[in-house]
């Protein structure tokens, strides 16, 4: 990457943990990143990134009081890349039952549910990808690629046509979508060694909408 | 698909960085725990642990800047214990970017701060360290309690119970080290593991007493547990992370495969593929064999953590020792300056050479003869002379003086290391420099017939040089 075309990377800054991690994932690949609650910054950005390690409704209740919601959504329909990381990942859907049913940004059609009774929740540690497409996010990321987990939560009811990626945790769900210009991944890319640095140097590829 | 089992490896920390020692006060510094991280994930490892043991005595502050140091270059989930006594001191360690806190003598003396804990961050950021250790009071049944303070203090709650009680209070993971095996290296304590697995839903992390590749893989499917953790063997590098993982896959374990190594794609092989491999015993230093490495050869090393090579007489891939059954260990594997040549360390399990000799370069046969440079130069190397001594110990040649005095034994060897050393001595005062170094010289040659009749390694010596002069390790990448 020349100086001249160094990607850019908007956070947005919702009061969600472990940031950093993320904010220095994307340095370590030459991005430039702007971690930010402001609105117009969010709004006309390229690459909207919505991180999150908190629980759904906070969440969710804090990009609507912000206004972020909608900066957010302004992005996406200007054709902004928005990857959804982790609990950013499940706001993408239309709901979650995390301590009762709560709507989600609806960007992507499927619900967010607690894992079955019979599998151990949460979900934590390493898995493997079970690729479903290979551009976009999964361009170059082999099937049967590990990548870290943690949640007790994950979207069911997905269109197979938006999945990239599942995983199998008491049974197949998925962990990567990709609907047009959104995408978002259930596991830590920035906590995934090398394939997670594959999978965001893909996010930040400069065939961006 | 199921979760991998994890591999993690320990860093006991202080002061910011990595300290070995049996006891509090006999610590020596082992390394930079950044350096070691990194190399760690490298390797393969899942997740790295960070224990500061100092963390009592300590500063907080030079812990918080060690995890920020860390998080700065891994890419893997870390976890970080040691002295975190309340949801403040978790909070540091969090916001500076470990994944997860270990609690362990503050949790038994107030359980609701694993509570707490569960509450702010998540219960998937809470590990309970429960040191474990049987105890027998009177004539009654040993009884697992739980110690605190480094394993130091007994309590009155059994593991079994305590384990229960954490997780109930909000601990999402148990690391469990068993006192009774940690340091024995006689494997995993398997009935400890077992009867917390059968007490809790939540991840067990085994901890204490690896020291054979086939403890790890036992831990998993003898004692339940999710995870396996060492330090020492791994520090020591007595295994590499990916000769665990092999040793596990090969149990028929899910474990997720060391990343390709970058290191390698810097390498410059030759015309037909292959790059020359020295191996040297990473304990002597001595060169042991010259052999062949495709990339093949080398992944398998790298995956293993056992010598692999090409056969260019055979073309084909072979495992050294495979039919001897003296496998080579490699505890490291370092490329030349312009890469087209290649290192392996190892700690050989018998001799290297078909002969069965140490080294195929046992043979004392000299080829030519090189005219000294002109001045005397700043380098002493003995290698020749003890090579030399060793060789008339193995085969005598008749009217040898070496022989005559290996003959005498060790005693008359000795006796003359005592002359020659006074003689060196009275030279340094009243001879010129000329007569120093003749008496140096006979003082050495002794030195080494005396070494060489002990039977002691010129290796050894070197070792403690090193080590007196307390050079640091070398680093294999």
């Amino acid at each position: 990457m020349t100086a001249t075309s160094v990607p850019a990377v908007t956070l947005v800054d919702y009061g969600v943990g472990n940031t950093a991690s993320v904010i220095r994932a994307f340095r370590r690949l030459g991005a430039e990143v702007d971690f930010t609650a402001d609105l117009d910054r969010v709004a006309s950005a390229r690459r909207v990134v919505l991180p999150g390690v908190a629980a759904f409704q906070p969440a969710m209740n804090r990009l609507l009081e912000t206004g972020l919601e909608s900066a957010v959504r302004a992005a996406v329909k200007r054709g902004a890349r928005l990857l959804g990381l982790c609990l950013g990942f499940q706001l993408l859907f239309e709901e979650s039952e995390e301590h009762g049913v709560n709507r989600g940004l609806g960007l992507v059609p499927g619900r967010v549910r607690a894992f079955p009774a019979v599998v151990r929740t949460p979900h934590v540690g390493w898995n493997q990808l079970l690729a479903r497409r290979t551009d976009g996010f999964m361009k170059g990321i082999a099937d049967g690629s590990w990548v870290y987990f943690v949640h007790s939560f994950r979207p069911e009811g997905v269109d197979p046509a938006d999945v990239a990626a599942a995983c199998d945790h008491g049974g197949e769900f998925a962990a990567i979508v990709q609907r047009g210009n959104v995408w978002g991944c259930q596991f830590h890319p920035e906590k995934s060694s090398e394939n997670g640095r594959f999978l965001l140097s893909n996010f930040l590829e400069e065939d961006a909408p | 698909m199921t979760v991998a089992v994890r591999v993690i490896p320990c860093l006991d920390v202080a002061n910011g960085r990595v300290v070995k020692g049996v006891s509090f006060e006999n610590l020596r510094d082992a390394g930079d725990p950044v350096e070691a991280a990194v190399r760690y994930e490298a390797e393969g490892a899942d997740e790295v642990a960070f224990l500061d043991i100092a963390a009592a005595h300590e500063k907080r502050g030079t812990l918080v800047e060690l995890v920020g140091r860390v998080a700065e270059v891994l890419s893997i989930p870390f976890t970080v214990g040691g002295g975190v006594r309340s949801v403040e001191d978790a909070d540091a360690l969090l916001r500076a970017g470990a994944d997860r806190v270990t609690v362990n003598t503050a949790a038994v003396e107030d359980p609701s701060l694993l509570t707490r804990l569960a509450e702010r961050f998540g219960a998937q950021c809470v590990v309970v360290a429960i040191d474990g250790k049987r105890v027998r009071h009177g004539s009654g049944l040993a009884v697992m309690r739980v110690m605190t303070h480094g394993g130091r203090r007994e309590t009155d709650r059994t593991v079994i119970k305590w384990a229960a009680e954490a997780t109930g209070a909000g601990a999402g993971e148990i690391l469990l080290t068993s006192v009774d095996a940690d340091g024995t290296q006689a494997g995993f304590d398997l009935e400890m593991l077992r009867a917390v697995r059968t007490a809790v839903d939540v991840p067990v992390v085994a901890s204490g007493g690896a020291g054979q590749l086939d403890d790890f893989a036992k831990a998993v499917l003898v004692g339940g547990a999710d995870a396996v953790l060492a330090a020492s063997v791994f520090h020591d590098r007595v295994f590499t992370i990916g000769a665990v993982k092999e040793a596990m896959r090969r149990a028929g374990l899910a474990v997720r495969p060391a990343p390709a190594h970058v290191r390698t794609l810097l390498l410059r092989y030759d015309a037909n593929g292959l790059v020359p491999v020295i191996m040297r015993d990473v304990v002597t230093g001595n060169v042991l064999t010259l052999a062949w490495a495709n990339a093949e050869a080398l992944a398998k090393t790298r995956e293993t953590g056992l010598a692999h090579f090409y056969s260019r007489s055979r073309k084909a891939l072979w495992q050294k020792g495979e039919t001897s059954g003296n496998v080579q260990r490699v505890v490291g594997i370092s490329l030349d300056c312009d890469a087209d040549a290649v290192l392996y360390d190892v700690r050989p399990s018998g001799p290297a050479c078909h002969t069965g000799a140490d080294s195929c370069f046992s043979r004392v046969e000299t080829f030519d003869t090189f005219e000294p440079g002109a001045g005397p130069s700043d380098a002493l190397d003995l290698t020749e002379l003890f090579a030399v001594v060793r060789a008339r110990k193995e085969a005598p040649v008749a009217g040898s003086y070496t022989n005559e005095l290996l003959e005498a034994g060790v005693a008359r060897i000795a006796q003359k290391v005592g002359e020659e050393a006074v003689e060196t001595a009275l030279a340094s005062v009243t001879g010129d420099a000329k007569a120093l170094a003749g008496e140096a010289a006979d003082l050495l040659y002794h030195l080494a017939v005396l070494l060489t009749a002990r039977g002691v390694a010129p290796g050894e010596v070197a070792a403690k040089l090193t080590e007196r002069r307390g050079a640091p390790r070398r680093e294999n990448p």
